[in-house]
């Protein structure tokens, strides 16, 4: 799929708060990878839980890896497909290539019962009980995000300079 | 500078609007498979701009989130692009 190791991996999930945003954090080293974290580790992350609807589709910076990539987080909406391509797109028109750029799609590896939690904080507007219904479901599947961070950052070992 | 024209619907706007913006109306642009979300470019118009047609679907504000995102990590803003949406734009 890659000839040379993209510079960028943005993680996106609906609405960057929640998979995408833990998924990051567990790329950079914010959380850790041998045990699940605290309530309070998982809260203490910037954006988790917090992103709101004005903002999905805005680009965060979380850092940079071991490797060099940038790490970013995404929120792409009910329509996730068409805004992956218009962002690839657009950063060719921009005149660069798209293989710059990793989207990685996050969302599959939030257990559902933290897509409820977050549901009920961000859209409902239940931030007190979302909340923590999305700490507990990250935390309750919390195994599962680490390895599909390992595979991520394993691929992107393997890639060429 | 760039123009983008953005069709909410299958994209056949927004495409015809480009292709009028680049080659006037005598011009007919082909057919071709719309990928949802794909920029297309289809050339320079009279005010040199770079004319590029796109599909938004539902998801219009997102994008705009995302075209803005993106030009920042190239330092272009939206001063560089005209985005015209197609059913807002006279014929």
């Amino acid at each position: 799929m890659w000839t040379k190791r993209p510079r960028n991996v943005v993680y996106y999930c609906y609405g960057s708060a929640h998979s995408s945003v833990v998924a990051a954090a567990i790329h950079l080293g914010v959380l850790p990878d041998n045990r699940v974290p605290t309530p309070t580790e998982i809260l203490s992350l910037d954006d988790f839980d917090r992103t709101s609807t004005p903002f999905i589709g805005t680009l965060y910076c979380r850092g940079r890896d071991e490797l060099g990539c940038r790490v970013y987080t995404l929120g792409v909406g009910g329509e996730p497909a068409l805004v992956v391509e218009s962002f690839l797109s657009m950063v060719e028109a921009c005149g660069d290539s798209r293989s710059a750029f990793w989207l990685v799609d996050a969302l599959p590896h939030l257990s559902p019962i933290a897509k409820v939690g977050g549901m009920l904080s961000r859209r409902f507007g239940m931030v007190g009980v979302g909340r923590r219904i999305a700490v507990w479901g990250v935390r309750h599947r919390y195994a599962h995000l680490v390895r599909f961070v390992h595979e991520v950052k394993a691929t992107l070992r393997q890639l060429p300079v | 500078m760039n123009r983008l024209y953005c069709d909410a619907a299958d994209g056949r706007l927004a495409r015809a609007a480009a292709w009028r913006d680049v080659h006037g109306p005598e011009v007919s642009p082909p057919d071709e498979t719309v990928i949802p979300g794909r920029i297309v470019y289809v050339g320079r118009n009279a005010k040199g701009q770079s004319v590029y047609w796109t599909t938004v679907g539902r998801s219009r504000r997102v994008l705009e989130n995302v075209w803005i995102s993106v030009w920042a990590l190239y330092g272009q803003t939206l001063a560089n692009w005209e985005i015209l949406d197609v059913d807002e734009t006279p014929a």
